[in-house]
């Protein structure tokens, strides 16, 4: 084994570290390889890149306390930690991760499992906070089910914090193939998109006016309150929304291919029927291929 | 060595290691100086110094050397303080062990 093949053999391995520390380990290595001279005898010394990765991974278990405290302490943006105040919107645009939204003191982003620059996220001048992979398709193994290090800690995974009660203009969530998890995050939006190709998303206690969701192949599942145009276009997928309101004071209009549409106790299946109720100021305008959209009222 | 060492020794040790050198030093040399004295596996030693980073005991700077940048680390102030902590507990330490193993006076 060369040192180079030695070291991007420890660089995969390293990626359930936050990235920082994956950058700065491999840093330290090359340069002790160069210092050293005899890559025999260092990777004879280190072991394995698999040996060198356990004690890098096992060691560095307190760590991320400890950065948590800088965060907090300098809290000026620079980690990529915002407040209430500077968000005025979120976008977020990922391929295949597994997601989850938390709440937590300030906006701000996690991530295991994947390689340094996979993903890039910061505060624009106009506050649009966003989150998305810096490549179409990523170095990530998300489909690897047999990593060489043989656990699943390595899968990409990425962790977003949002403040209590946050109130933004816009929220437009975009993804590919992994899934998005937001349970009991309470999020005000005016306007929201929701977009999932073949992923997996779940938003509860969302609350908002105008909102369009769009689905491929994949589910979203969605729990709040809405108001104003509802737009739903389901290619193959499922959309499923739970809606606090007074049914009476929305109308709906779809359009059925092969799929299945069912408001409340209304429901339509199959070969290009439309379904009508009306011109409401909350409107649902659904577009329904393939797949099936649900909407209870209660 | 057939005693163990406990993680706060190797971080005591390290910072000594370290604080020898005024300009600072850089991992390899480190490893080197660290395994004159005990007995310690190379791949444990970068844990401990970016241990002893994020605590603020030492510090890092890069500066060239033969046309690359080389890592150097440095004890700080708190370091400094840390590492003084550490030997006043290990002259005690040592006096107790003397006095049962060699049975001097305490």
């Amino acid at each position: 084994m060369t040192r180079q093949e030695y070291l991007s053999g420890l660089k995969l391995l390293l990626r359930s570290l936050p990235v920082e520390e994956q950058e700065e380990a491999l840093e330290y290595y090359r340069g002790y390889f160069d210092d050293a001279g005899d890559d025999e005898e260092v990777m004879n010394e280190f072991g394995t890149p698999e040996e060198l990765a356990q004690s890098i991974v096992t060691k560095f278990a307190g760590i991320p306390s400890v950065r948590q405290k800088q965060k907090n302490e300098s809290n000026d943006g620079t980690c990529g930690s915002f407040t209430n105040d500077e968000v005025r919107s979120l976008d977020i645009s990922l391929g295949a991760a597994e997601i989850a939204m938390i709440t937590g003191t300030c906006f701000s982003v996690d991530c295991r499992g994947m390689a340094p620059g996979d993903i890039r996220y910061g505060l624009s001048p106009f506050g649009t906070f966003s989150i998305e992979n810096s490549r179409k398709i990523p170095d990530m193994n998300f489909w690897n089910h047999n990593d060489a290090s043989g656990s699943s800690v390595n899968h990409p995974r990425i962790l977003i914090r949002i403040p209590e009660q946050t109130k933004i203009d816009l929220l437009r969530l975009h993804i590919g193939a992994g899934s998005f998890t937001a349970k009991d995050v309470d999020i005000r939006s005016t306007r929201s998109y929701i977009d999932v190709d073949a992923g997996n998303i779940v938003l509860s206690k969302i609350r908002g006016g105008a909102a369009e969701f769009r689905c491929g192949m994949g589910n979203i599942s969605f729990t709040g309150e809405l108001h104003g145009l509802i737009k739903a276009d389901c290619g193959m997928g499922n959309i499923s929304l739970m809606l606090d309101g007074n049914q009476e004071e929305y109308s709906l209009a779809a359009k059925v291919g092969l799929g299945s549409v069912r408001f409340n106790d209304l429901h339509k299946d199959g070969f290009g029927s439309i379904l009508s109720s009306g011109q409401k100021q909350n409107h649902f305008s659904i577009n329904c291929g393939m797949g099936s959209v649900k909407i209870k009222m209660r | 060595m057939m005693f163990n060492t406990g993680s706060s020794l190797l971080d005591a040790v390290v910072l000594s290691v370290v604080a020898r050198e005024p300009e600072g030093t850089y991992g390899y040399r480190i490893t080197q100086d660290v395994r004159n004295a005990i007995d310690v596996s190379e791949s444990a030693l970068y844990p401990v110094l970016r241990r002893l980073q994020t605590g603020s005991l030492l510090e890092t700077y890069d500066k060239e050397f033969s046309g690359r940048n080389r890592r150097y680390y440095k004890i700080t102030a708190q370091g400094m303080i840390e590492l003084d902590s550490y030997r006043r507990d290990w002259i005690e330490y040592c006096r107790k062990l003397n006095s049962i193993l060699l049975g001097e006076d305490l």
